[in-house]
């Protein structure tokens, strides 16, 4: 460090992007597309295990997929992280966990986030539901995010 | 790029950071934001070094001798750009050419403008284009861009880091 400062040292806010622009291609293109129709799809292979998010190949074998199923709108906790206090680039300002959901007939699990509950009311095997965004934008922010079913 | 634009979104990685520019930058700014380009010297191997970092990289010992150098030099390298790049104002075609002061041993980089591009070569002089000076901060955008003077050419040997 030098020792003489003539006055106080400069400082700017900054910015880094990375614009870009991509295409989900045509299966989860597919997904986005019914996401915004409120309609969840997944991808079923020969065995008859589903996939959602809808799987372009099979995660075991790799086949090609493209058989599309619609499932429902409900799914199992498999494993979540609670986020207390959101940072200002979170989509929730309240306290809620980014959870890996199995949607129910699916072999598969979709991360997620999971809002308007207290910390211990959330455990692992918990039901939730999906809860749609009014605005549509056909990307995975169609689903607002998951609550707990009253049972 | 597909012609169904329908299919493709834009992704929105961003990253907002906060950058202090240190001593040595900051007293550099302060005296471009009077219109002046000044270098600091080593005071060991007597390199020059604009835009000064606060120290000399080769001795690891703190420069805080100054000079004020001259805004002109010469293209010490340079690229022409014909790629746009999203959210950039400069429309390319366009040079962006490593400058070398003259008294200087290091370069940085700036645009070059004013020019034919299939005249731009390395070694060729160059001197600042600056804006109003009513527009002036501290930033090195005060200089618009380099132009060419019309001088002879300097011999690319003298951009060797002196020993």
């Amino acid at each position: 460090m030098t020792k003489s400062v003539d006055k106080e040292l400069l400082r700017a806010s900054f910015k880094l992007e990375y614009p870009y622009e991509r295409s989900p291609g045509p299966v989860i293109g597919k997904f986005f597309e019914e996401l915004s129709n409120e309609v969840l799809v997944g991808t079923k292979n020969s065995k008859g295990e589903i996939f959602v998010p809808a799987a372009e190949f099979d995660p075991k074998d790799s086949d090609h997929l493209s058989e599309f199923v619609e499932v429902k709108k409900e799914g199992v906790v498999q494993s979540y992280t609670w986020i207390e206090k959101p940072r200002a680039h979170h989509l929730i300002k309240e306290s809620f966990a980014f959870a890996l959901i199995s949607m129910d007939g699916t072999n598969s699990a979709m991360l997620h986030m999971i809002a308007n509950c207290k910390e211990d009311e959330l455990e692992i095997g918990k039901r939730v539901k999906v809860v749609w965004n009014e605005e549509k934008t056909k990307t995975i922010r169609d689903i607002k995010y998951f609550e707990i079913i009253d049972e | 790029m597909s012609e169904e634009k329908k299919d493709f979104f834009v992704s929105d990685i961003s990253l907002s950071y906060q950058y202090t520019a240190g001593n040595a930058t900051t007293r550099f700014l302060n005296k471009v934001a009077e219109g002046k380009l000044v270098a600091q010297k080593c005071p060991k191997c007597s390199a020059v070094y604009v835009p000064p970092r606060g120290s000399c990289p080769r001795c690891g010992v703190a420069t805080e001798e100054e000079l004020e150098l001259p805004d002109t030099g010469a293209v010490e390298s340079f690229t022409i750009v014909h790629i746009p790049i999203p959210g950039n104002p400069i429309v390319p075609p366009y040079v962006s050419a490593m400058i070398r002061l003259d008294g200087a041993d290091i370069s940085f980089l700036h645009l070059i403008q004013e020019i034919d591009l299939a005249d731009i070569r390395i070694g060729m002089r160059v001197q600042a284009v600056w804006k109003d000076k009513s527009d002036w901060g501290t930033t090195l955008e005060n200089i618009k861009w380099f132009k060419p003077t019309g001088e002879d050419d300097v011999d690319p040997s003298v951009f060797k880091f002196k020993e």
